[in-house]
């Protein structure tokens, strides 16, 4: 396995572990044809907007960030 | 369009595939196995377009597909929603966090095979805006 290869397999791992209560264990889209993946909700969404919205007031501030 | 043509999938062997469905079986105490209608076939599919400059909606649809195969007993969602978005990593730093954020989960809900056609179209809308950076 390649450097690049084994730090994606990590990186991977980390990202799929995180999301893991998000998914089924059993096979639902191969049986169903309709696929299942629980919602994350617009909480993240919402954090990112709310960061991005005070980083832009601060600039506009002429405050150092 | 064609969507950010490049080899999406070179640094990620089937090897890998089957690597990361072990590790998300294990923490949950699920079985780790492959099926015997399914893993052929995604295999087979996963090694043919493995080093081909292929676009992103077409990465989408390789793993869409490969889940739907299913090639493992359980968590075939999770790896294939898990390698796009690692691969996809890269390429979102290039976007606002706000939109990188919403290819992510457009890109997640394609190949958990939950998008609805509102969001095919968003993803159209997006990669057009990061082929542009």
């Amino acid at each position: 396995m390649t450097a690049a290869e084994n730090r994606f397999l990590k990186e991977a791992v980390k990202q799929g572990l995180r999301m893991q209560h998000r998914f089924l264990a059993e096979p639902v889209l191969a049986r169903t044809g309709k696929g299942y993946l629980k919602s994350e909700g617009v909480t993240t969404l919402q954090r990112i907007k709310a960061s991005l919205k005070t980083s832009k007031s601060k600039r506009r501030n002429g405050r150092a960030e | 369009m064609a969507g950010l043509n490049k080899n999406w999938l070179r640094v990620v062997p089937w090897e890998t595939v089957v690597s990361i469905n072990a590790a998300l079986c294990d923490a949950r105490n699920a079985l780790h196995k492959p099926t015997s209608d399914g893993y052929a076939p995604a295999k087979d599919l996963w090694e043919r377009n493995r080093l081909r400059q292929i676009s992103l909606p077409e990465l989408l649809q390789i793993c869409f597909q490969c889940h739907r195969l299913a090639p493992f007993c359980n968590y075939n969602g999770n790896t294939f929603v898990t390698i796009v978005k690692t691969l996809l990593n890269d390429e979102l730093n290039r976007l606002p966090p706000d939109q990188a954020h919403i290819l992510r989960s457009i890109a997640g809900h394609i190949v958990a095979g939950t998008a609805t056609d509102i969001e095919e179209k968003q993803l159209d809308s997006l990669l057009s805006v990061l082929e542009k950076i």
